[in-house]
């Protein structure tokens, strides 16, 4: 049998199903294949690590029968990426295996039967929701990094999706920081709440970009589609807790600055800070605040002084972040200047954008960190 | 220029604070430690017990055996450290620089002071004066060019002394001394020195340095230094506290280790509240057993930095299980913490398991600033 195909849209259509395929996966090394499939000149990859199911079509340059087999999915997609623009002329038996010639070189890939492979799991499709690309794409990209990287903690190792007829709202959360995006735009009749696992996320948030994406769910699963792409994922059957008492209603007092000399004064504090737990201190005035950092071993410090709006109770003390935390917050947040809205020192934080999008309100909240004197 | 270090030392200090809080007590044999009938040791004496051959470190029982007169007293460290307040606040307004040694030795540098003050014996007797009047505590005081010369010399004339040791006169003056008057020769130094024949401190300086430096590396070599009157010239005015411990001699053996367990758990719990007091956390535990026959154990291990007694106890539990290999009586048990690092706690959103605890060991906490240590107790399991 013989195909050939374009080497860039091999490796894009191959870069949607690859993140999926486990690098070791000892009890069912099946998995460490690329379903692939060609029938009518289409080509149709899949692959799965049991939670999450990829598939993705392209149309091939040619092909002259229809085929099914499975191939290792790292080095199929370590010989693809990088090619460049060329014409990838491929051949596959059943004994040889799949063969691709290139411009200047060959390679064999052993290839197995398919017969064993995970079949393509089904979502009921009772729940149904359409969202553009551009609205999914700003939803992740605001909660995206604050998901719980722990996976004992189950409940928030997803991104928390509550649709409904007052809007949609993202909530991602790690215990000491939380981020809410709040979309009034988009909106449906019924409540709808799912909780999506962070891998998924990460997954859709590379393939799904432009198009409308439609959204189909049931009890235990999801599946998000646009232009012949699937993705199904597993959802999170775990209680979500409670966010909204977390997210200050009111604050004693709030600063003004600029979001992107903030930002660059932490990165600044980062090299000065403990390794493990890098904190830096924040003591603000009315109109400046000063951020420090430590590294006890060496006692070597970084001090700034930075121009701020402050109004409000004064704080009694300083206020002390995780630096890393902080500088994701800073970093995903939009906006030329932002707000720090504070109770006490000990209470949640809530950091937003001084000037909101019409439709949208992006609130981050972080807990500080006591330090020692 | 040769620099002037002041030591002063207070005189058997316990004792003397004692005698202010009790004056009945004046002029008679006091030692203060633990229990005679017991297995404490002894803390400070007066010198009316140091004829009988009584001396600091000398176990209560023969402590007893020896001035069965005395009046033993266990003593209270919150007075003794009030009056090492009072004592420091007279003396901080005199040097330029003052480095509390420890809760009864005080190291001041006069250098450059001599227009300000005069005559440096005339000095010292009026600060001893001062402090008699104030707080009715004696002192002694040495004057040297360097801490060691200054804390041999306020040892020299005791109690109530001053001496001063001229710039240049400081070989003479240590020359036959025995060796042990050199602060760091101790119970495992001074056999392995007098094996070699250096039993006067003269002895020590003839030798040419390297000697010390082969026989008993770097700490030879200050040794050696030390003996021929060299010395830290400049005082350390932030001490940093490397370690927190805690230990408990039994008043009799101890074949229950539950009952050992139990004391190391409080023991833990002490220092753990200590850390948290000083707003620190620590990364390295080391626990000490000693058997009845004095063999004694120690076991270190690196856990993550934390002040939380149940994280640490979990650690010395292990520990004490893994040490505990003989069927002999225990004497004693000890924890110690050390490698500090100032307490970073992440605040949590929500209450998870680990949040709740640090909220209730900080309830805990604020119960015993306000009420002291006994009043809330954390229970081992």
């Amino acid at each position: 049998m013989h195909f050939t195909a374009n080497s860039i849209t091999f490796e894009k259509f191959l870069s949607f199903v690859q993140p999926v395929v486990p690098l070791r996966s000892p009890m069912m090394s099946i998995l460490e294949n690329i379903h692939i499939d060609i029938n009518d000149g289409v080509m149709t990859l899949m692959a799965s690590d049991v939670d999450i199911s990829v598939s993705t079509s392209f149309k091939l340059n040619d092909s002259d029968e229809n085929v099914t087999f499975l191939c290792q999915g790292k080095r199929l997609g370590d010989t693809i990426k990088g090619l460049g623009d060329m014409q990838l002329f491929c051949d596959f038996d059943l004994e040889t295996g799949l063969n691709i010639q290139t411009d200047s070189g060959k390679y064999n890939i052993s290839t197995i039967s398919p017969n064993d492979f995970p079949a393509f799991p089904q979502v009921n499709e009772d729940n149904e929701i359409t969202i553009s690309g551009e609205d999914l794409q700003r939803a992740i990209h605001f909660t995206h990094f604050a998901i719980s990287k722990e996976p004992s903690r189950l409940a928030i190792s997803g991104l928390l999706i509550e649709v409904n007829p007052d809007g949609s709202t993202f909530v991602a959360t790690d215990g000491h920081r939380l981020v809410k995006y709040h979309n009034s735009a988009f909106r449906v009749p019924d409540d709808i709440m799912v909780i999506v696992p962070e891998k998924t996320i990460g997954i859709v948030s590379k393939i799904f970009s432009k198009s409308e994406v439609r959204i189909t769910f049931d009890r235990t699963r999801i599946c998000f589609e646009a232009e012949g792409t699937r993705v199904i994922s597993r959802l999170i059957d775990h209680k979500f807790p409670d966010y909204n008492p977390v997210v200050p209603q009111s604050s004693e007092s709030e600063l003004k600055i600029s979001r992107s000399e903030l930002l660059t004064a932490c990165r600044r504090m980062l090299p000065y800070a403990n390794n493990k737990f890098p904190v830096m201190k924040m003591l603000v005035s009315s109109s400046l605040i000063e951020i420090e950092s430590q590294e006890q071993e060496t006692g070597s410090y970084a001090k700034e002084t930075l121009e701020c709006i402050f109004t409000g109770v004064p704080l009694e003390k300083f206020v002390a972040f995780k630096t890393t935390s902080l500088i994701d917050v800073l970093s995903h947040i939009e906006g030329e200047e932002v707000y720090l809205k504070f109770n006490t020192i000990s209470k949640p934080v809530l950091i937003e954008p001084v000037e909101q999008r019409e439709n949208e309100v992006v609130s981050m909240i972080m807990m500080p960190t006591r330090v020692g004197v | 220029m040769f620099r002037t270090i002041f030591h002063l030392d207070l005189d058997a200090f316990f004792v003397s604070v004692e005698r202010i809080l009790d004056p009945s007590l004046r002029d008679k044999p006091v030692i203060v430690g633990g229990n005679p009938q017991g297995r404490g040791v002894v803390t400070a004496c007066s010198y009316e017990t140091r004829k009988f051959g009584v001396h600091s470190g000398m176990p209560s029982k023969q402590a007893f055996k020896l001035c069965s007169h005395a009046i033993f007293i266990h003593g209270s460290h919150k007075e003794y450290s009030i009056y090492s307040d009072l004592v420091r606040d007279i003396l901080v307004k005199y040097p330029p620089v003052i480095e509390q040694a420890s809760v009864d030795e005080f190291y001041m540098d006069f250098t450059g002071c001599e227009k300000i003050y005069g005559n440096f014996i005339n000095f010292a007797s009026k600060l001893q004066k001062l402090i008699w009047d104030e707080v009715k505590l004696p002192c002694s005081i040495g004057i040297g060019s360097n801490k060691t010369i200054a804390k041999i010399a306020s040892d020299f004339n005791k109690p109530a002394g001053i001496t001063y040791v001229a710039p240049g006169l400081e070989k003479e003056f240590l020359e036959n001394m025995p060796v042990e008057t050199i602060p760091g020769v101790g119970k495992m130094l001074l056999p392995q020195l007098q094996s070699r024949g250096f039993y006067k401190i003269g002895d020590i300086a003839k030798m040419p340095a390297d000697y010390f430096l082969v026989a008993f590396g770097k700490n030879g070599l200050d040794l050696w230094e030390k003996a021929n009157g060299k010395g830290t010239e400049y005082l350390t005015t932030q001490r940093e506290q490397k370690s927190i411990s805690s230990e408990q001699t039994f008043s009799s053996d101890i074949s229950s280790i539950p009952y050992v367990e139990k004391t190391l758990f409080e023991l833990t719990a002490k220092i753990c509240q200590k850390l948290r007091d000083k707003e620190l956390t620590a990364s390295t535990l080391t626990l000490k057993l000693r058997y009845s026959d004095f063999n004694t154990i120690t076991r270190s291990k690196t856990i993550d930095f934390t002040n939380d007694e149940k994280k640490v106890y979990e650690v010395a539990l292990k520990l004490l299980k893994a040490a505990y290999t003989r069927r002999v009586g225990v004497r004693l048990v000890g924890i110690g913490l050390h490698n500090f690092l100032p307490l970073i706690r992440q605040f949590s959103l929500f209450d998870d398991t680990e949040s709740k605890r640090a909220k209730m060991l900080d309830a805990v906490d604020k119960i015993r600033f306000k009420f002291g240590y006994p009043a809330i107790q954390t229970g081992e399991k």
